[in-house]
Parts: C-alpha cells; structure tokens; sequence
C-alpha cells in the first residue's frame, strides 16, 4: 500500500463534514511533506498521535452543529432512532446472557444474534442522520436497509413478537429509510462543517 | 424588528489555544495556504511546535466559523493546484493583538516573581 493511501485510511478517522471540506488540503500537504522528505517512521507515529487528539472534538463539533442545523423532524428521527437502537443492543445483550444458561435451540440463538445486529444498524442509520456528506447518507441507508432486512427475516423465522412489536420493528426502519430518502433542505445541506 | 448583532469583542475568544495563536502569528505575516503555514510555524519555534494536519485544519476550521480568519482561493504558480489560502481577517488581527497583550501580562507576572531569568530564553 502506497504511503498517501495509508494516509487517507487514518483521515477516515474525521467526521464526513470536516473531510469534506478539509480532505483535499489535507492530501496536498501530505505530498508537500512526501517531496519535502518529512515522511519517515517518526512521522506516522506523530500523525497517529494528532489524528486522535483531535479526531474526538471534531466529531462531537461536528454532531453538534449537524443536530443544531437539522429540521425537527430530522431530529426526531435521529434521536428516535439511535434510542431505540441503543436500547434494543442492551436488551439482546441482556438476552444472550440468558441464553448463555438456558436451553434455547440454533435458531433462537441465531434470532437473538440478528436482532443485536439489527438495533446496531438502527443506531447506525441514525446516527447518520445527523450527519454531512454523501458517504455517511450512503452509510445510513445501507445500515437502515439492513436493519430493515434482518429484522424482517427474523420475523419470519420466528414470528414470535407481539404484532405491536413487529409493526414498530418493520415500520421504524422504513420511516427511517424515507427520512434519509428525502431530499434535504437548505438549512441541512449547510451544516456547518 | 430583529435586533442586529451585537459586535464581538476580540476578548471574548481568549485564551486561544497556543496552537491557533501560533497560526494567527503566520497568518499576521500575509496570506498562506496550509503547508505554508506549518513549515512558517516549525520554523519560527526552531522545530519544536510542529502542526500536524488535523490540529491545523480543525484550528483553521473553528477561525473560519469565528470570522477570524477568511479563505481565499489562488492558483499556485508552480502548479495546477488551487489552494485555499488563508488570511486575517481586521477582526482577527484585534483578536491577535488581544491574545498578545494578554500573554504580555502574563509574562510580566512571570518576570516579576523572578520566573523568567534575563538571557535564559
């Protein structure tokens, strides 16, 4: 792997917004230093250094202003969204220990492994929502798709959920889907980075 | 009928972090793109601040979100490369200016308690 790809694998460590905005500098200074003769051992280490002090304030500032510059209902979803997503790992979590000591067949276990996986894409897909760029638009369908998916198939194979919890496990990802769908208004397409 | 904003005072953003105050130091020279504003800083501290890229542009990225710096764009003479430069904007020379005096009492005190021996730095 050539050193300027090893160098945008670590700048994926930054929010979406910043690399937006920033990534294209960011990859000219690093050949400037390339030429320079600056890129040596002691450079990836100090890069690796600077990448993780500064990575963290970068994400929270951007998810800041992204929530701040988000329309209500954008908002909703995404909190929305990342809560029950969140809450639906701990109890699968919760559950596989359960199982740990129970007596539960193959398929339960595999159900149980797929509907963490599904809370996991939800809060993914949420997360997304509050956040700038095409790549994490992307990110965000993909994981509301597979959320959406996982937990239809596990519905199926195991249609043991109330009606009410099927229904909100089916509809919630497709409201989410239609959220990341919509186009965005000017307001979000101006988050700032 | 909104109210217009109030003016900000330069104060109001201090202390500045020494890494953004280094580059308002650069900047306080002319225009410069990034590279330019890294290498000007390791220089001038005889190597011992050097910048990397992400301290840089979440610093530039934050001055720019203040008014304090402002980009503009420039075609490099040695190359098809248009890169954004960075200037100080009057605002953020009062800002430079404020963070200096600031720092110039604090050396001051500093001297005053005998902290700073003349011909060590």
């Amino acid at each position: 792997m050539r050193a300027e790809q090893v160098y945008r694998v670590l700048m994926h460590a930054y929010p979406p917004g910043f690399r937006d905005t920033f990534g294209r500098e960011m990859t000219l200074v690093f050949r400037d230093q390339e030429r320079d003769g600056l890129v040596a051992r002691g450079y990836w280490i100090a890069l690796a250094i600077d990448v993780a002090s500064t990575a963290p304030r970068l994400w929270t500032e951007e998810l800041y202003d992204s929530f701040r510059m988000r329309g209500t209902a954008m908002k909703l979803m995404s909190v929305l969204a990342m809560l029950v997503g969140v809450l639906e790992t701990v109890n699968g979590l919760i559950e596989s220990r359960a199982v740990a000591f129970g007596r539960r067949d193959g398929l339960s276990q595999v159900v149980l492994v797929l509907s963490i996986a599904s809370a996991v894409l939800m809060t993914f897909a949420g997360l997304a929502l509050l956040l700038r760029g095409r790549a994490a638009r992307t990110a965000g369908r993909i994981a509301a798709i597979g959320s959406l998916a996982t937990f239809a198939f596990m519905a199926a194979t195991r249609p043991m959920m109330s009606i009410a919890a099927t229904g909100v496990g089916l509809a919630f990802p497709v409201a989410l889907l239609v959220t990341l769908f919509v186009k965005r208004g000017p307001a979000d397409r101006a988050a700032v980075s | 009928m909104p109210k217009p904003p109030e003016p900000r005072r330069p104060e109001s953003l201090l202390p500045l972090p020494p890494a953004t105050f280094d580059i308002l130091l650069t900047l306080a020279d002319g225009e410069q793109h990034g590279y330019a504003i890294m290498k000007a800083v390791a220089d001038r501290t005889g190597g011992a601040v050097r910048l990397g890229p992400g301290t840089l542009y979440g610093a530039l990225k934050r001055l720019l979100a203040t008014g304090v710096v402002e980009e503009i764009d420039r075609r490099d003479q040695d190359g098809d490369d248009t890169r954004r430069h960075y200037r100080l904007t009057r605002f953020g020379r009062d800002v430079a200016r404020a963070e200096a005096q600031r720092l110039a009492r604090t050396v001051k005190a500093a001297r005053s308690k005998g902290l700073i021996v003349p011909g060590s730095a």
